[in-house]
């Protein structure tokens, strides 16, 4: 147990033992109100009017209750924060609670010789302790458990003034038995056994509501932390998932940088050795071509919005430079129409889009001893078509609504892959479509507007 | 059907079988005894005095059913042995109340003192005494039974209700010091049998 449990747990028995001595001592500070519960008795006697039980059985209720519940709760937090809890079963517990509070009133009734009520009272404890065990397991609240505990309290001690449970030794001590034989003086016995259903029956069925909205708010609080510590994991999921997907995208680019620069140091060695001055300016206009396309590469990954001008062919052969063409069990076939038009992308991150599909592609769960990838670029009208079809599984018709969802994946992947993929395509005004057939495979089609139809293009 | 909801029905059976059970039980404890309804004739003699013994608030039911009887009475539930002067009858209302007590801030053994000394003044005075009690069983704890015994002896007429004597407390009583007894089913049989003693 750490220090700080160890000082919480010493608050909350000081605060119970604090409680007793309150439940002890209010029959001594509430000795005024007793006092008049006792001259209403008398004034229903003498004036005949049974208003003045119904007045006093209200006053005598709450008085019991308040210090019934001192008791109850200073025993709970006693007993539940000692060291005796843990090493007792649930049952045995509840005996040494019961037993705890019935001498507490006992000492009670003996030090301010004010007699108690056992049969309602125990019956209220039993109520209260089984409350007590479902509320403040679930809740943890004390406050809670003490609204609900006096409701309980509170609708027991009004059956001590009703005649009709008389025989099960219900209000057998000294004021409710005084407030029944003056109400049956009176001829008021029905009105004091309404009474006493009128208000055990509201509270007791307050007391069980009042549990259940309490239990039901623990437990809906306790649902959105879950959620939001759900959601937590997920953005840290994200944010680990896109720091990959930068670190991959900036080992493409560093990748791409050599071959320009393989051949700015080829040209410069040739460079040396060379003495035709019209080599020389060739050499030059190509090292110049190497840098200007590396300066392109480096744009395309700083600046997101930043797209270029380029052949469909060029991307094609970009994404093929990159694609993992070593597994056996994978099968691609690369089909790259004729005339396809110039297009007008970011080149860096429409490759990593559509390696992205590629890659869900390879990923898909297949029946087939082999996976087939076809990977199919074609012109169509206004643009480019990029077809990315395999023999996977398909996607399950349930599942279909939810594939742009991030996060989504039903094969353990980060499930960002395929927004991600959308995004950029839509950014560089392209679309994607998906067709998907379970057991028949999966075919997205990408489209890319031609430079000539390209709204943004500068000439 | 639910479980809860089967829980609930038979919560409601129980709370209904308990309430006809009740209604039941007393009406077969009433069935049980046989009562003397009141006495022959009067033995007592106005004015009396009610006072009572234990401090209970049931002296304050006999105090309101004399005045309602016309019996000419005075109301003292503290009276001491001076205040018998004048008195032909005294009326003992049995039930010890601790809450009274603090009431009137006197304790159980200064009670019985006064009660002894009213007794001895009424003897001396051959005073009519009544004793009523109209608490049950559950009430006849041992203070009250100490003051049922110490009045017996000096009792005319022994006034108590069936619910005391179920297990002949009362009867025996009556029996050993030779005085009339009623028994009561509830507090409003009192007036005949408290009336046949005055008229």
């Amino acid at each position: 147990m750490e220090k700080n449990d160890v000082k919480h747990y010493k608050l909350f028995m000081l605060g119970g033992i604090l409680l007793i001595i309150i439940g002890l001592i209010f029959p001594f500070i509430s000795q005024t109100t007793w006092f008049n519960i006792i001259f209403k008795i008398r004034k229903a006697i003498h004036v005949g009017d049974s208003g003045h039980l119904i007045l006093a059985a209200a006053n005598m209720s709450f008085l019991y209750a308040v210090q019934s519940t001192s008791l109850f709760l200073g025993a709970i937090l006693v007993i539940y924060y000692t060291d005796l809890k843990p090493t007792l079963s649930k049952f045995k517990t509840s005996v040494i609670f019961v037993l705890a509070i019935i001498f507490l009133n006992v000492a009670n009734s003996m030090l301010s010789n004010l007699p108690w009520e056992p049969v309602s009272t125990i019956l209220a404890l039993i109520i209260a302790l089984l409350i007590f065990e479902k509320l403040y397991g679930e809740t943890n609240s004390l406050l809670q458990v003490s609204i609900v505990s006096i409701q309980v309290f509170f609708a027991f001690q009004w059956l001590n003034i009703m005649p009709l449970f008389s025989s099960y030794y219900i209000g057998q001590s000294d004021i409710p038995f005084s407030i029944k034989i003056a109400g049956l003086y009176l001829q008021a016995g029905s009105v004091l056994n309404f009474t006493g259903f009128a208000f055990f029956l509201p509270f007791i069925v307050s007391a069980f509501i009042t549990t259940t909205l309490f239990i039901s708010y623990s437990q809906n609080i306790h649902m959105m932390k879950e959620n939001y510590e759900k959601e937590r994991e997920i953005q840290n999921m994200k944010a680990k998932e896109l720091q990959s997907r930068i670190y991959k995208e900036v080992n493409s680019l560093v990748h791409d940088l050599k071959t320009p620069l393989v051949t700015i140091r080829g040209l410069n060695s040739l460079l040396a050795v060379s003495k035709d001055q019209g080599k020389l300016a060739e050499y030059s206009g190509r090292i110049d071509n190497s840098v200007g396309k590396m300066t392109e590469m480096i744009s395309s990954f700083l600046y997101e919005a930043s797209r270029q001008k380029l052949q469909a062919i060029e991307l094609i052969s970009y994404i093929r430079a990159q694609l993992p063409l070593e597994d056996d069990t994978i099968k691609f076939d690369i089909k790259i129409g004729d005339s396809l038009p110039n297009i007008y992308v970011n080149k860096v991150r429409m490759a990593r889009a559509v390696i992205n599909i590629l890659e869900n592609a390879i990923l898909a769960p297949c029946k087939h001893s082999y996976k087939y990838i076809i990977f199919e670029a074609k012109s169509v009208d206004n643009g480019l078509h990029l077809v990315v079809q395999d023999n996977g599984t398909g996607i399950k018709e349930e599942d279909f609504s939810r594939i742009w969802e991030v996060g989504f994946s039903t094969n353990n992947t980060s499930g960002l892959g395929l927004p991600f993929a959308k995004q950029i395509i839509e950014d560089n005004e392209g679309t994607i479509d998906i067709l998907s057939e379970a057991g028949q495979g999966t075919v997205v089609t990408i489209f890319l507007p031609s430079i000539y139809s390209s709204s943004e293009v500068e000439y | 059907m639910k479980m809860k909801s089967f829980k609930i029905i038979m919560l409601i059976a129980l709370l209904l079988l308990l309430i006809v059970n009740a209604t039941i039980f007393e009406k077969k404890k009433e069935a049980s005894f046989n009562s003397l309804p009141s006495l022959p004739k009067p033995i007592a003699k106005e004015y009396a005095l009610i006072t009572s013994a234990g401090q209970g608030t049931d002296a304050y039911i006999i105090n309101d059913i004399a005045n309602k009887m016309m019996i000419h009475n005075y109301f003292m539930p503290q009276a001491e042995a001076t205040n018998l002067e004048g008195i032909n009858t005294l009326v003992f209302v049995v039930g010890y109340s601790p809450m009274g007590e603090k009431i009137h801030n006197v304790n159980y053994v200064s009670e019985k003192k006064r009660i002894i000394a009213l007794l001895e003044k009424s003897n001396e005075e051959n005073i009519t005494v009544i004793t009523v009690y109209i608490g049950g069983k559950q009430q006849r704890e041992k203070r009250t039974e100490e003051l049922l015994n110490i009045i017996s002896p000096e009792t005319d007429y022994l006034i108590g209700t069936k619910a005391a004597n179920t297990d002949g407390f009362l009867s025996e009583l009556a029996k050993s010091n030779r005085i009339p007894l009623t028994l009561i089913n509830g507090v409003n049989d009192l007036s005949e049998p408290f009336a046949s003693a005055f008229r």
